[in-house]
């Protein structure tokens, strides 16, 4: 058995007794039998859901956005993906007319597609007049990234108290913003985003060579440039549609499988959507744990994935 | 092959590309070891694209075994030629051994189930030129330049390594000498004319116009675009040509069966 193998019943183990664990917070207590229901039902499942679903989505578009962008600093964070997705959201949020706001569980994801598919195609435009470099594709994401938030602190100014609250709480990352209509609607876009990101990953394998190596084997690059690009903005759109913006996931879940299991995407794509699940729900149990706050998720993400983003640097392991 | 070494692998008519080449009438033949010479800039590199099938060019006809380029896919080409090109840097941290796995899966794949090559041995006639297992648990990335274009021909050479033992190969490199030691340039064009007299073809890109010279069975030679001369070595190799192209000084004498080709200046351009 390799590797692969075992990391992924080790992390399907995790996963499992992390959500049996989040859902026994409640059963244990001595509550009535109806509201227990309820809290399972209404709360602690769309939790689960949404921590197994974003996580997934954030960890696989990060693996295979490193591979497209030939950097393996890329993470929907950092090259402005979400910050797109965040961007259209927040303006959703702010001026959703009340006569919509039946359809805003619809409009919700839809935008945040087209914010994050914007940001996407800005970034695969700049980095193919700026290829061969790739910290530029940082850059890139750096700038698209304080535009959006540029844009948004705009919109602070512009916004009343209760729906500032819920825009910092976006701005951040919640788990707890989900509700049924929403996991609906984002569920399957990301489990479809997520099983082609699995079938693209083996030919994202011939791209470690470069174009010519790549084309060489058989490769159309362009076209599998541009399908996993659209694809990972699906996820990610969706993803921020049901937690805001979390940083980091895609960075740190894939970086350290890469140290652990090596290169091969065919592993190292779907065991990242794994990983990351088990990620976001371990952030999920201890804000049950510790129930008198809900802590921010990009908090606890950006806290692990800071160190290791500086560490990546200081290892040399992007280069100009 | 019926028609045996006679048959046409490559043919090329009236093949245009903007700014780098015209090439009017020009066939690889099976078995044919190509080197081709030329200064920088002469369209070489494009050349070999176009025939590798992963340029388009703007006019003319390219064939394939006898079938337009253009209805053969890139999946399909992969499994019948392979080209190396000018290097690319990678930023992953990942081991030659696991490199190679993802570009050699037909070698690979039979019997073992780990993605690592460490297991599988390299194929000893390509070990002997290039001396790569020694690398295969190295990180790719800190490997020398040299090092790392050994890696490069290996990976290249994998890909259809099945069809190259058979000798039905086609392989097209682009400076494939470039980085690499006396020792193993030697190696290398050892390996090329092995392969060769297997019935494999070869067409490669060399600055070295002595080696060039003494290690292939056509050369062709390019200025600005052009073909200007296809042939033997010996009548390629002359001191007209190679003056006129690449604007120095030659000095050509044969023993036995070596050209000797020594430049010796520039010629000026006041």
């Amino acid at each position: 058995m390799n590797r692969g193998t075992k990391s992924a019943i080790a992390l399907t183990i995790l996963l499992i007794a992390v959500t049996a664990a989040i859902l026994s917070t409640v059963w244990g207590s001595d509550a009535a039998i109806p509201l227990k229901q309820h809290i399972t039902l209404q709360i602690q499942l769309p939790l689960v859901i949404t921590a197994i679903l974003v996580g997934a989505a954030l960890a696989s578009s990060g693996a295979t956005l490193q591979v497209v962008l030939r950097n393996p600093l890329a993470d929907p964070g950092i090259v402005g993906i979400t910050s797109g997705a965040s961007l259209v959201a927040a303006i959703l949020l702010l001026v959703t007319p009340s006569w919509a706001s039946e359809y805003f569980h619809y409009l919700l994801p839809l935008g945040c597609f087209i914010g994050a598919l914007a940001s996407t195609l800005l970034l695969y435009a700049m980095a193919r007049r700026l290829l061969g470099s790739s910290t530029a594709v940082i850059l890139c994401g750096v700038a698209i990234s304080t535009l959006s938030g540029a844009i948004i602190s705009w919109l602070y100014m512009f916004s009343d108290a209760n729906a500032l609250r819920n825009l910092t709480f976006w701005l951040m990352g919640s788990l707890y913003q989900t509700n049924w209509p929403i996991l609906m609607v984002g569920a399957p876009l990301i489990i479809t985003a997520l099983g082609l990101q699995s079938y693209f990953a083996g030919d994202l394998n011939k791209l470690y060579g470069g174009d010519i190596a790549a084309k060489n084997s058989g490769v159309n690059v362009e076209k599998l440039t541009e399908r996993c690009l659209l694809v990972c903005a699906v996820a990610v759109g969706a993803a921020v549609s049901m937690a805001g913006s979390i940083a980091f996931v895609g960075l740190l879940i894939p970086h350290i499988l890469r140290l652990v299991i090596g290169h091969n995407n065919r592993f190292i794509v779907p065991l990242s959507a794994l990983a990351g699940a088990c990620l976001l729900l371990i952030v999920a149990l201890s804000s049950e744990l510790t129930r008198a706050i809900t802590l921010p998720v990009s908090m606890i993400t950006a806290t692990l994935g800071g160190p290791l983003l500086i560490w990546a640097l200081y290892k040399g392991q992007v280069r100009g | 092959m019926a028609k045996g070494a006679e048959a046409s692998i490559i043919s090329l008519r009236q093949v245009a590309l903007k700014n780098r080449f015209t090439i009017d009438n020009v066939d690889v033949a099976k078995g044919q070891c190509i080197h081709i010479l030329g200064p920088n800039g002469a369209g070489k590199s494009s050349l070999l694209l176009v025939m590798a099938g992963l340029l388009e060019p703007d006019s003319g006809q390219v064939s394939l075994y006898e079938r337009p380029m253009s209805s053969w896919s890139l999946a399909t080409l992969a499994g019948v030629r392979t080209m190396l090109g000018q290097h690319s840097l990678s930023s992953f941290h990942l081991t030659v051994g696991e490199y190679l796995s993802f570009y050699a899966q037909p070698v690979i794949a039979k019997g073992s189930s780990t993605p690592h090559l460490c297991s599988q041995p390299i194929p000893p006639l390509i070990e002997k030129a290039l001396e790569v297992t020694s690398f295969l648990p190295k990180v790719l990335t800190h490997l020398s330049g040299g090092e790392r274009q050994r890696v490069e021909i290996c990976r290249t050479l994998l890909q259809i390594w099945p069809l190259l033992e058979k000798g039905e190969g086609l392989v097209l490199l682009d400076e494939p000498l470039q980085g690499l030691d006396i020792r193993h340039q030697y190696a290398l064009a050892n390996l090329v004319n092995v392969l060769c007299k297997k019935g494999n073809t070869v067409v490669m890109s060399s600055h070295d116009i002595s080696l060039s010279a003494n290690y292939s069975n056509t050369l062709w030679l390019m200025h600005k675009g052009a073909l200007v001369v296809q042939g033997l070595p010996e009548n390629v190799a002359t001191k007209h040509y190679l003056e006129s192209v690449f604007e120095c000084h030659f000095a050509i004498s044969k023993h036995d069966n070596f050209l000797e080709i020594q430049v010796c200046a520039p010629i000026s351009l006041e």
